[in-house]
């Protein structure tokens, strides 16, 4: 086929064209603006979201147990006053029309049984289906209940509740305000936080990409960590705490109880102890490559002991030594001061 | 470990005591002052007598070194396995991780007796491989043979982790993409540790603390993609109390 100048002109013409906006769409893709504009579409294409309410309530007197798992969908645990465990969850789809969404939506049931006053909830979907029903949680619990809440997507909080706490998701922010002895909250790709746990129990705040946050918590040992989130560890008083992240920054508040054991250890995060209280403490701080701060008055090993004190490196006691702090860092820097 | 004459010996000091018992390095001195400490010191006691059963359980382990072609033929039967029926991967997985976990039980014996955790031997001086030699040819020998340890010991971290990224790469689609990306993008991150503390050892490859480091990146490595397996198995399965369980588990290790 022979073409004319004219017409192979107007065919690259079109051609680069084509290329360009082909690029800009790709450029325009990962945009959150884009992301947003094809969710909406999306949406519109599905139809309009159709919700199912169910609510059950349990009878169980004021110390009860509670356990929830769910897929998808949010929960909030609000312990209170009173001897019931009231569940409300409302199922959400869109459908392509009416009768799909309802379809969805009956097809998903939320089991719930009591036995012996402790609760067992879960949301059941039909086997082999493409499924798209969330199912949001909302419960009241008597206070001193124990808690144990799963979801693989979507967040969580839980406020009021004296009972022990197990909050764990797969993808999805934890949140919890307990006054309970003992807590495990962890999430994969969510940010974590803990507030108030006061007893003689285990805690365990752990994410794997996500922020940690754990305040005004008194218990027996305290184990936090992430992978590359910060942990941040605000007016704890542990007797044993261990702390670890590989990128991100460790922070530790509060006191030392006399012997007590405190491990930070990061890889590249810096590493911060800021000590209130008067405990005495032996302290093996090292980093490769980082730096030591301190502006404490720490009595350092003698010369053959150990490493004394370089810039990478302190081997030291502080009063009576009661307690034990390792902090180690590979590439991070680390200080030690005065809360 | 040297209490101070004339001081009796605190729950720290009893801790570090109870060690070097075991070790047999205990002087005399310290032996009585730990027996005073341990006659009014209950937990002191039940450490005591915890730390002798894990000792002696330990000593009456044999030594078990797996034979030089386990690790060729568990490979070539994943890549069999995974070439042959990239689909059916859960129906071998029991197998595939139980030579994974064996192989990590090995490694992780073989680092308990090598590195004692800082937390009970706080006072322990730096050894490294040039001070341990002190000059003295039982020391050199000493130091090569702890060196040939820890590499046999990463070897086996690098193998097992070999293993488990081809196990975690075959069915990731499985998982949320979203979930998936995360996992991926933490593993990136531990990568880069591993990375950062290799190039230490081979600056300084006396370094404790580089030693400790990629150890610790190669252990958490381990963990994530054990936990990123057990994630994919249970998502598939849809196993919502499963899943729960695992992320439990994750970032444990």
């Amino acid at each position: 086929m022979s073409t004319t100048p004219f017409a192979r002109a107007l065919l690259v013409a079109a051609l680069a064209l084509a290329a360009a906006s082909t690029a800009g769409a790709a450029a325009d893709h990962r945009s959150p603006r884009f992301h947003a504009a094809w969710m909406e579409h999306f949406a519109q294409q599905r139809g309009p979201e159709q919700t199912d309410r169910v609510t059950k309530t349990f009878r169980v007197g004021r110390t009860a147990a509670l356990e929830l798992s769910n897929i998808s969908g949010d929960i909030v645990v609000t312990g209170g006053p009173g001897e019931e465990i009231a569940i409300e969850a409302t199922k959400r789809v869109r459908g392509r029309d009416d009768a799909e969404a309802k379809q969805q939506l009956s097809s998903v049931s939320i089991e719930a049984v009591e036995r012996g006053g402790r609760v067992e909830v879960r949301t059941v979907y039909p086997r082999m289906s493409n499924n798209r029903v969330s199912v949001d949680y909302r419960v009241t619990v008597p206070a001193g209940t124990s808690v144990d809440v799963k979801s693989v997507s979507g967040d969580m909080k839980v406020t009021g509740v004296k009972g022990d706490l197990r909050a764990e998701s797969v993808s999805g922010e934890v949140r919890a305000e307990t006054g309970g002895q003992a807590a495990r909250v962890k999430s994969v790709s969510g940010d974590v936080e803990l507030t108030g746990v006061s007893g003689s129990g285990d805690v365990n705040v752990a994410s794997v990409s996500g922020d940690v946050t754990a305040k005004n918590i008194k218990c027996r040992s305290l184990d936090a960590g992430s992978v590359s989130g910060e942990v941040r560890l605000i007016d704890v008083d542990c007797e044993r705490s261990q702390v670890s992240s590989i990128s991100g920054s460790l922070e530790y508040a509060g006191p030392l109880q006399k012997g007590g054991r405190y491990e930070l250890k990061a890889h590249s995060g810096n590493v911060r102890l800021a000590l209130s209280g008067t405990t005495g403490f032996e302290v093996d701080a090292s980093t490769f490559s980082g730096t030591i701060r301190t502006d404490l008055p720490i009595t350092l090993k003698a010369a053959g002991e150990g490493r004394e004190r370089t810039r990478q490196s302190l081997r030291g006691t502080l009063g009576d030594a009661s307690a034990l702090v390792v902090i180690k860092t590979f590439s991070g820097d680390v200080t030690i001061a005065k809360r | 470990m040297g209490v101070r004459p004339g001081l009796t010996m605190d729950c720290k000091d009893a801790t570090e005591a109870i060690g070097a018992l075991l070790d047999r390095t205990l002087t005399p001195g310290d032996q009585a002052a730990l027996d005073d400490h341990m006659r009014t010191c209950a937990s002191c006691r039940v450490l005591a007598a915890d730390l002798r059963r894990m000792h002696e359980s330990a000593r009456s382990l044999p030594r078990v070194k797996p034979p030089e072609t386990l690790w060729p033929r568990i490979a070539s039967a994943l890549d069999a396995e995974i070439r042959s029926s990239p689909r059916r991967w859960f129906g071998v997985s029991p197998w595939m991780l139980a030579a994974a976990a064996t192989l990590l039980l090995a490694v992780g014996g073989t680092l308990l007796l090598l590195r004692p955790s800082t937390m009970f031997r706080p006072s322990r001086p730096a050894a490294t491989a040039t001070q341990t030699a002190g000059g003295g040819a039982a020391g050199a020998e000493l130091a090569q043979s702890v060196e040939s340890e820890l590499r046999e010991a990463e070897q086996h971290y690098e193998r097992a982790i070999a293993g488990l990224e081809q196990i975690a790469k075959a069915e990731q689609g499985t998982l949320d993409p979203q979930v998936a990306a995360t996992l991926q993008k933490n593993l990136a991150v531990i990568d880069q540790a591993i990375r950062e503390s290799r190039a230490a050892l081979q600056s300084q490859p006396a370094s404790e603390l580089a030693q400790e480091s990629l150890f610790e990146a190669l252990r958490r490595k381990v963990g994530l993609l054990q936990e990123t397996i057990g994630l994919i198995n249970e998502m598939r399965k849809g196993n919502q109390a499963g899943t729960a369980r695992i992320i439990q588990n994750l970032n444990k290790s």
